[in-house]
């Protein structure tokens, strides 16, 4: 069997907490609690949970922005956060994560082409006309009109913008995309189109998906698996749509009674 | 109770933004509305209107607005900042940029209540009342707080509260839930349909997510490019959708529970309200779209089959 892409295994994050900003310490608030997970090429995996259950901080572990306070993320069965300066790069061209609001996560200043050829330029990949080449053609399969890689991101809809911020993170190939609520600030006709390109990207590509939301009805679109969070942990995970015909963990039952009695 | 007829706004541009292009809705007394349809389909627009709380490049171009048996549109601003708060209240989106965030909540519920003090009959309420009946716990604590140490859900009640201070007849709440969490999300709809009840206020939910309103709206009115195109009542609505747009946004919303399945999209993207495409605006992203829709527009009109339900579609009028 091939060792899955990503593997998690304990992981933990606590943060201090304070009095005031520079006070002493007073107590710890433990964001992410003994996490394992697993994830392999071309799968989906979704991540549901309230707000504050530590699904944002669990995907900024995941992408290696952040270290853990213990546990190991192992990719490609390499532990990541003992790797030195020239792997932790490889690693970051191959894991990319996509957010929230694409209103804040476009410089304004940057023309949409230029926001998705730099990862390339930081990676010092190709010259400049062949970078240009290549976001246009990253434009082209989000969706977009390659020529509109001159525009600037305030002429945009607010799902064109997520298709960029989906374009550049795929500038750099990644084999594991996570989207934290990717979709969340989007009209739900604009969720759909975004949904079934993540899906269709997902299959192209061979991709393996991470997809975080507190929407277990949009998680169960696209997801293989679910895992449900509460408190820091991974209290459930089951296949989909197995988690909604019986959920076990009292989260995981009141998350399926809303997404049931919504739809 | 409110009734609105061939209502138009126009912002002023080049070319000129047609936001509300001739709607006609009425609002009932004790019932909730929901209006439905995507972002910039005007929905925030024709809720601002009614008040005129648009900004100032905005202005009715004709149409009318009764409420109390008045018409608001003639009313000059001196008398429609009685309706504001008083007969027609607002709570919008984002909470966090609604509340000041150097005063107390009890500061700025008490400026709300006194603002109301002399217009409204009975004694004035107390902002713990106020707050207990938005269901915030522990009420005393929570006015001498300022908006940072509440959660966002709490925020929103805070709003609510504060829109209960002028005792309205209709509330209007703009997309109301949509920062925040799914089971904050349903506390807060139950809350307000609960408010609605017991006050007997008709309640006003935009939003672009059917789901939300399903179970809670009485009626559902869905806008695209300005205007009303399918409105009747809610379980009818959602049950046999008969605008092919409200066929397209019922398809768009995730299956819930049936498998991995991405729901369907609509094909296109709304029009700019500044370029509406002629005859029916919604025909160039229509599966059933035939010459008459491109270049004539279709009215509001019952179903022949079921008279509560109107819409405006070619389609449906010739095949009854």
């Amino acid at each position: 069997m091939t060792p899955p892409l990503l593997e998690a295994a304990g992981l933990s994050r606590r943060y201090p907490v304070r009095s005031h900003p520079l006070g002493p310490v007073t107590g710890w608030i433990d964001a992410v609690r003994e996490v394992d997970l697993a994830l392999s090429a071309g799968e989906t995996v979704g991540l549901v949970g309230e707000s504050g259950c530590g699904k944002s901080t669990l995907a900024r572990i995941l992408a290696g922005l952040i270290p853990p306070s213990a546990g190991t993320v192992r990719f490609e069965g390499t532990a990541l956060f003992q790797l030195d300066p020239a792997g932790r790069r490889r690693f970051r061209r191959t894991v990319q994560i996509i957010f929230q609001d694409p209103f804040t996560t476009l410089d304004p200043l940057m023309t949409i082409g230029q926001s998705v050829a730099e990862p390339l330029a930081i990676h010092r990949i190709g010259n400049r006309r062949e970078r240009g080449e290549r976001t246009r053609q990253l434009l082209g399969e989000v969706g977009l009109p390659p020529e509109w890689s001159g525009r600037f991101p305030d002429t945009l809809s607010g799902g064109q913008r997520q298709r960029v911020g989906i374009a550049r993170a795929l500038a750099l190939n990644p084999r594991l995309l996570i989207c934290d609520e990717a979709v969340s600030a989007l009209d739900l006709s604009v969720q759909a189109q975004i949904l079934a390109l993540l899906n269709d990207l997902r299959e192209k590509r061979g991709l393996a998906l991470l997809f975080i939301s507190h929407d277990l009805g949009v998680v169960g679109a696209i997801a293989d698996r679910i895992g449900v969070m509460a408190e820091g942990r991974i209290v459930e995970c089951q296949p989909n749509p197995a988690l909604f015909e019986a959920p076990r963990h009292p989260a995981a039952r009141r998350l399926v009674e809303l997404a049931l009695e919504g739809a | 109770m409110l009734t609105i007829e061939n209502l138009r706004t126009v912002i002023a541009a080049d070319p000129p933004v047609r936001a509300v292009d001739g709607v006609s809705l009425m609002i009932p007394a004790g019932k909730t509305t929901a209006l439905v349809g995507e972002s910039g389909c005007g929905k925030t627009m024709l809720a601002l209107s009614l008040t005129r709380l648009f900004p100032k490049s905005a202005s009715i171009q004709s149409g009318r607005i009764l409420f109390r048996n008045r018409e608001l549109t003639a009313l000059p601003e001196s008398e429609l900042r009685r309706i504001r708060g008083g007969g027609i209240a607002y709570i919008f989106q984002d909470p966090m940029s609604a509340l000041n965030p150097v005063l107390s909540i009890g500061f700025q519920l008490q400026e709300a209540i006194d603002l109301h003090r002399e217009r409204a009959a009975g004694s004035p309420p107390a902002p713990a009342d106020l707050l207990r009946q938005v269901r915030i716990a522990d009420p005393e604590r929570r006015l001498l707080q300022y908006s940072h140490q509440l959660s966002g859900g709490e925020r929103q009640r805070v709003m609510i509260a504060m829109a209960l201070a002028g005792r309205p007849e209709l509330l209007v709440a703009d997309e109301p839930t949509s920062a925040l969490d799914v089971s904050t999300q349903a506390e807060l709809f139950d809350l307000l349909t609960d408010l609605k009840s017991q006050r007997g206020m008709a309640l006003l939910l935009i939003t672009h997510d059917l789901r939300a309103v399903a179970r809670r709206a009485d009626r559902i009115a869905v806008m695209y490019a300005g205007r009303i195109v399918e409105w009747g009542e809610s379980k009818r609505v959602l049950a046999q959708p008969s605008h092919p747009y409200t066929q397209a946004l019922l398809r768009c919303l995730p299956p819930v529970g049936r498998g991995k399945q991405t729901p369907a999209a609509i094909p296109g993207s709304v029009p700019d309200l500044a370029q509406i495409p002629a005859g029916c605006p919604f025909h160039p992203r229509c599966p059933e779209a035939f010459e008459k829709c491109r270049s004539a527009e279709p009215k509001l009109r019952p179903l022949p089959s079921q008279p509560t339900q109107q819409v405006s579609c070619w389609a449906r009028e010739t095949t009854p």
